[in-house]
């Protein structure tokens, strides 16, 4: 993987196929980290992410400055993450379940409710207290905790260097520690 | 342990958290945490928290198969890579919808303008390709055009009354007929054979013939319900049989046409061409044959064989005629057939020249029976002519006039012709005219037979006048006499027979005897009739009326004289005393003298009387010494005994002189010529007075005259007087100018001379005047004039002093000063001057202001009008109100607007100028624009244009000139100035706001013609949506209930 981003952008663009996989690969989980993020629900990421990949590769052509992609990959994240809203309220308001949120009641079923209820309201915080974050320090945490991504996993969805990332993190991981000391005794 | 240490581990603990340090750093790491508990409680704390938060997501973290997973989802949906937006594409369907209405409103429209849109119930079609919307309905000729083949042969044409065959064959049943054709073996290879019939034409296509035939071919058949006549001529050398004579031996083109051999044929004759050509088929059965001479229209065609042929034809015959060339003359001329082919001329022939052509004419019977009438011999000749007048009593009579040198010479030459052709003088009868002249008649007996030698003879006569013979048909008058003469003699011999035998009683035999005298009557007098008649016939009478030359010439010839003289004397009983003592004188005789004396001292007298030739000038001369001599007419005239035109020479006998004399005095005859005179004078009654005076003077008679004094202006007298001729013209020219009567002017003048020339008088003159008063008559020049003025009412009130005063004689008819307010005075003067005031009139205009206008007017009527005064009527009005003379626009860039105007104004107002209207504009942008509007006198307008010049650039100037207002001291000129700095030069109507206002007009203007479109495209559409919309609601629903009831009987189902 010696080709940059940039390189990768310019040859998706005309159209190669296989490049866009690469980028897809380098970008996906901080797509997935970032529709998370918004939705709170790991299905409906994953399947936004798929629709705005698919997004992306049809509108691949807009993309001017190659070097603004993840930035342009996720305000196209947003947008489609804004138009499955739409779409559910429009759905809602014709009286049909989305049947997303209807499978999300019904997501993993093994730990105990107890369990399953902790869990649940430490994620929510810990959601809630990553949105609170600049969108800098944010997403290294995101890639981290929500995507699951190793450190180099997280250089280099983020396209950053070592110290550079180690900085983010180290800061960032502080201002989560201090956020959710402030939600805590609430 | 320093505090930098401390702060490096914390930093680090994230990344050894997440694994992100390199070798040498774990080890640095690893060597603090031992170090300093502190650090390790944190990095524990850490620790602890992440462990946390990664097991809050642990179950919804995406594996390390994330990204291929996304891949493959990806690569699933690959294939439509350029999916348009569902938004685009809703937007393409709502413009292609649009679109679609907008192309179905289109189409509508265009439709519906073109009138081609079908509508309900018109059909539409009419037969011969009506247009049906977009489809267009060709009339085809169907079964109209028979194309007839024979073999290979064509004959095209077509049949107009086609129709009216096939409704007869809906009638009559099947149609049959026969076709057949020939070519006549000349035909090029491959061309059309035409041949001309008439004015029919048969064509024949393809025609390729060595031998010259074709075959015939029954194709289409037609027959007409009753018998069909067909002719045909054969060439010369054909054999004579019909039977075995080939189609090849026809005689080119001398095949005719079916003719009108009754209504239905002719019908289907007519205008077609398939028609009419008969050949004898095998098998047919000759029924009659003749010879003869062929005469078809009226033309030989030379000798004919007639051969007829019955054919049966589902019961019904025909029987067709051939006629075939014997001798080898048969004529070909084109006219000839055409007049056979047009039916017309058969027809006549069939019924002129049946008697003696046997050959034509023959008429086919239903029946079959072949009309042998037709068939006599065609003996008969024109020579037959005499043969037939030998039993008939034809009485010939001739009359003859002649015009003869000698009457006795020419009865004496008729005497010796007659006498040469075995005739006689039956009588003669002559006369002997007063002028000499002999005429007479001369009846003359002939046979017959020589009265036409007889006639011939007599030409030599003279000259022959007159001549008529006539023959008189009397055969059946004698046949008539005959018959009764025969009855009449067998009455007698019955009544003979009947008084011989002696039976009966005797009344009744003295009744017998009578009416025997009565027949014995009328047979001598049919007898006689019979007598007369034979002795008519036998011998022709012809009359000749001989007349010498010059019959009726006069015998002679008497000339008579007629004078009539009319005489005007002082004293009209002494002159017609005078004038019978002339007569007597003269040895005349007095036929008749009457002397009148009327009214008013009128004297009449006149004198009829004869006197010898010789005397009657001397008495003519006499007669002038009576008194004057008005007028004398003398008419010479030639009478001859019969009326007839004199002859040079015969003599003429001179007869008495006859005078008519007129005597009369002037006292009431009426003058010759009369003067009228209508004067306009100053003074009417001075001028009455004098003209009486003097008339007194000259010794005149007053006739009438009149003073009429209304008021000073309206005096008007009449006289009526006569002046002795000598002294007219004198008393004329001082009429023109009465004394002590002012100005007088003559206004009409007019001489008439009474046409009556017998009852007037030039001794004398007459005059009629007529005196009017010089004011009441209007002038005959009108001046109108416009008088621009500085100040109205100064002039006005100069004027009008001047009019009143002493040094002007004027008369003011109206007057009027009008001030609305200070700018709008206007005043006006009507009045009347002398002409010689005029110059006066005019000086004071020209120092009063400009005229400006000045319409002088002469009316035509000379008559009532009087030329020494002139009426002016004059409009004052104030010279500011005129339009100005000359117009400036001028057009001027002036770096500084308002310093310009006020230069301009200043300019204007040092040369008595004044400024109209000002203003300036001053826009957002900076462009100033002033206009002004300045008067000045024309005189400064060269200068005041100077000084425009000098305030900066003139862009434009524009000159017009009023040519209705003088050019004079007064006359303005305006100046329209518009100045304006540099910018805004280009014009409004450019510029981008210019053309974004088109581009949006244009645009709208296409927006409404689109939703025009739309609109009619939706309202086309609409109502079958909805149609099919609730078509399939109501199939649905019937569908559903269906359900329902299949439903229904489920126990416990619910609905």
């Amino acid at each position: 993987m010696t080709e940059s981003d940039e390189a990768l952008v310019i040859k998706s663009r005309a159209g190669d196929r296989a490049a866009f996989e690469e980028l897809v690969r380098r970008t996906a989980r901080l797509v997935f980290a970032r529709l998370f993020l918004e939705t709170g629900n790991a299905h409906r990421a994953e399947d936004l992410t798929q629709e705005t990949f698919l997004a992306a590769w049809r509108s691949i052509r807009q993309v001017e400055d190659p070097k603004l992609f993840r930035g342009w990959l996720l305000a196209i994240a947003q947008s489609v993450h804004l138009g499955a809203l739409r779409q559910a309220g429009r759905q809602k308001r014709r009286g049909r379940q989305a049947p997303d949120e209807a499978m999300a009641a019904l997501a993993d079923p093994s730990p105990t409710p107890a369990q399953a209820a902790e869990t649940s309201e430490s994620r929510q915080r810990l959601l809630a207290a990553l949105k609170e974050l600049p969108e800098h320090y944010r997403q290294p945490l995101m890639l981290r905790y929500l995507a699951g991504a190793d450190y180099q996993s997280i250089e280099r969805q983020l396209a950053l260097s070592n110290g550079a990332l180690r900085g983010l993190l180290s800061r960032g991981m502080a201002m989560l520690r201090e956020t959710m000391s402030e939600t805590r005794p609430s | 342990m320093n505090q930098n240490e401390h702060a490096w581990f914390i930093e680090q603990i994230a990344a050894y958290l997440a694994g992100g340090q390199d070798q040498p750093e774990r080890e640095r790491f690893q060597t603090h945490l031992a170090e300093c508990g502190e650090c390790a409680a944190e990095l524990e704390s850490m620790r602890q928290e992440d462990k946390t938060m990664q097991a809050a997501f642990a179950g919804s973290v995406p594996g390390a198969e994330f990204e291929q997973r996304i891949i493959a989802g990806l690569r699933q949906r690959w294939t439509p890579r350029l999916v348009i937006h569902p938004m685009v594409r809703r937007a393409a369907a709502g413009v292609a919808a649009v679109l679609v209405l907008g192309a179905i409103g289109y189409t509508t429209t265009t439709m519906l303008s073109e009138g081609g849109l079908p509508t309900i119930g018109s059909g539409g079609s009419s037969g011969d390709g009506v247009a049906v919307g977009p489809f267009r309905v060709s009339a085809w000729p169907f079964g109209r055009n028979r194309t007839v083949c024979a073999n290979d042969l064509r004959i095209m044409g077509r049949t107009p009354d086609s129709d009216a065959i096939d409704k007869e064959s809906q009638a009559n049943g099947p149609v049959q007929s026969e076709l057949a054709v020939y070519s006549d073996g000349k035909a090029d290879e491959g061309d059309g054979d035409t041949w001309a019939l008439g004015d029919r034409k048969i064509t024949l296509k393809g025609a390729t013939v060595s031998s010259g035939i074709k075959e015939s071919r029954s194709v289409s058949t037609i027959q007409p319900p009753s018998a069909q006549l067909a002719y045909g001529l054969v060439r010369p050398d054909a054999p004579a049989d019909p039977r075995s004579f080939k189609p090849a031996e026809l005689a080119a083109g001398a095949i005719l046409p079916l003719e009108k051999a009754d209504h239905q044929l002719g019908r289907f004759v007519a205008g077609d061409v398939q028609e009419g050509l008969r050949v004898p088929t095998s098998g047919t059965d000759g029924k009659a044959s003749g010879d003869g001479t062929l005469l078809l229209g009226g033309v030989a065609l030379g000798d004919a064989r007639k051969r007829e042929s019955g054919v049966s034809m589902n019961g019904n015959a025909v029987a067709t005629h051939y006629f075939f060339s014997t001798n080898g003359s048969a004529s070909k001329d084109p006219a000839a057939l055409g007049r056979i082919a047009s039916g017309t001329e058969i027809a006549a022939a069939n019924t002129k020249d049946l008697a003696n052509t046997p050959a034509v004419g023959v008429r086919g019977s239903p029946d079959g029976n072949a009309p042998a009438q037709g068939q006599q011999p065609a003996n008969a000749t024109p020579a037959a002519t005499t043969d037939s007048t030998a039993g008939r009593k034809i009485i010939r009579n001739g009359t003859m006039e002649f015009e003869v040198d000698s009457f006795d010479s020419a009865f004496a030459q008729v005497s010796k012709i007659v006498k040469e052709e075995g005739g006689f003088v039956a009588s003669t009868e002559s006369q002997k005219l007063p002028n000499g002249k002999m005429t007479g008649m001369v009846t003359l007996r002939v046979a017959p037979e020589h009265l036409d030698t007889l006639i011939l003879k007599l030409r030599a006569l003279g000259d022959l006048k007159n001549q008529k013979i006539a023959a008189q048909d009397i055969t059946k008058q004698y046949t008539d006499l005959e018959s009764q003469l025969r009855a009449s003699r067998a009455m007698e011999q019955r009544l003979l027979e009947i008084i011989k035998t002696g039976k009966g009683e005797i009344k009744d035999l003295v009744a017998a005897e009578k009416e025997l005298g009565v027949w014995r009557e009328k047979i001598e007098q049919v007898e006689g009739e019979i007598r007369f008649y034979n002795s008519q016939i036998s011998l022709s009478t012809l009359q000749i009326a001989l007349s010498e030359k010059d019959v009726k010439g006069a015998a002679f010839t008497s000339e008579t004289e007629l004078r009539s003289v009319g005489i005007e004397a002082e004293d009209v009983e002494k002159a017609y005393a005078s004038a019978q003592e002339l007569v007597s004188e003269f040895k005349g005789h007095i036929v008749t003298a009457v002397l009148k004396k009327l009214e008013a001292g009128q004297f009449a007298a006149s004198i009829v009387c004869d006197v010898s030739p010789e005397n009657a000038g001397p008495m003519s001369d006499r007669l002038k010494q009576l008194g004057n001599v008005a007028r004398l007419e003398a008419e010479r005239k030639l009478t001859t005994s019969d009326g007839a035109e004199p002859p040079v020479t015969s003599k003429v006998q001179r007869k008495d002189t006859r005078f008519v004399i007129s005597l009369y005095n002037l006292a009431n005859i009426a003058p010759r010529e009369t003067t009228n005179l209508n004067l306009a004078c100053g003074n009417v009654e001075q001028a009455y007075r004098s003209i009486l005076l003097r008339v007194a003077k000259s010794g005149g008679r007053v006739v009438g005259s009149n003073l009429n004094q209304l008021k000073a202006d309206q005096t008007t007298a009449t006289l009526s007087f006569q002046v002795k001729s000598d002294q007219a013209d004198a008393l004329l020219a001082e009429l023109r100018k009465p004394a002590n009567a002012g100005d007088a002017e003559v206004t009409r003048l007019t001489t008439t001379e009474n046409p009556d020339t017998a009852n007037v008088t030039i001794a004398k003159r007459g005059f009629a005047v007529q005196i009017v008063s010089l004011a009441s008559v209007t002038p005959r020049e009108t001046v109108n004039l416009q008088l621009a003025v500085p100040s109205v009412a100064d002039a006005y009130k100069s004027l009008t002093e001047l009019l009143n005063g002493q040094t002007i004689q004027a008369r003011i008819l109206s007057s009027r000063l009008s001030e609305q307010d200070r700018q709008n005075v206007t005043g006006s003067l009507d009045f009347e001057v002398r002409r010689a005031d005029l110059p006066a009139i005019d000086k004071a205009l020209t120092s009063a202001g400009d005229v400006f206008s000045r319409n002088a007017s002469r009316a035509t009527d000379a008559e009532n009008t009087i030329d020494s005064k002139v009426r002016l009527t004059m409009g004052l009005i104030n010279a500011q109100n005129l339009a100005p003379r000359e117009t400036f626009s001028i057009s001027l860039e002036a770096a500084n607007v308002e310093k310009a105007l006020g230069d301009i104004s200043l300019a204007a107002a040092g040369l008595k100028g004044r400024s109209a209207e000002s203003h300036l504009t001053r826009q957002a942008n900076g462009q100033t624009t002033g206009r002004v509007t300045i008067d000045v006198p024309l005189v400064s307008s060269a200068e005041i244009l100077k000084t425009i010049r000098e305030q900066g650039t003139v862009r434009t100037v524009e000159t017009g000139r009023n040519a209705q207002v003088p050019d004079g001291s007064l006359a303005r000129a305006r100046l329209e100035i518009v100045v304006s700095n540099g910018e805004g030069i280009v014009s409004g109507d450019k510029g981008i706001w210019a053309s974004v206002r088109n581009a949006l007009s244009t645009s709208v203007a296409g927006l409404l013609w689109s939703l025009q479109l739309i609109v009619i495209g939706l309202f086309l559409i609409v109502p079958w949506a909805v149609a099919i919309w609730g078509g399939t609601k109501l199939v649905r629903r019937m569908r559903s209930a269906k359900n329902r009831r299949s439903v229904v009987p489920v126990p416990g189902g619910k609905d």
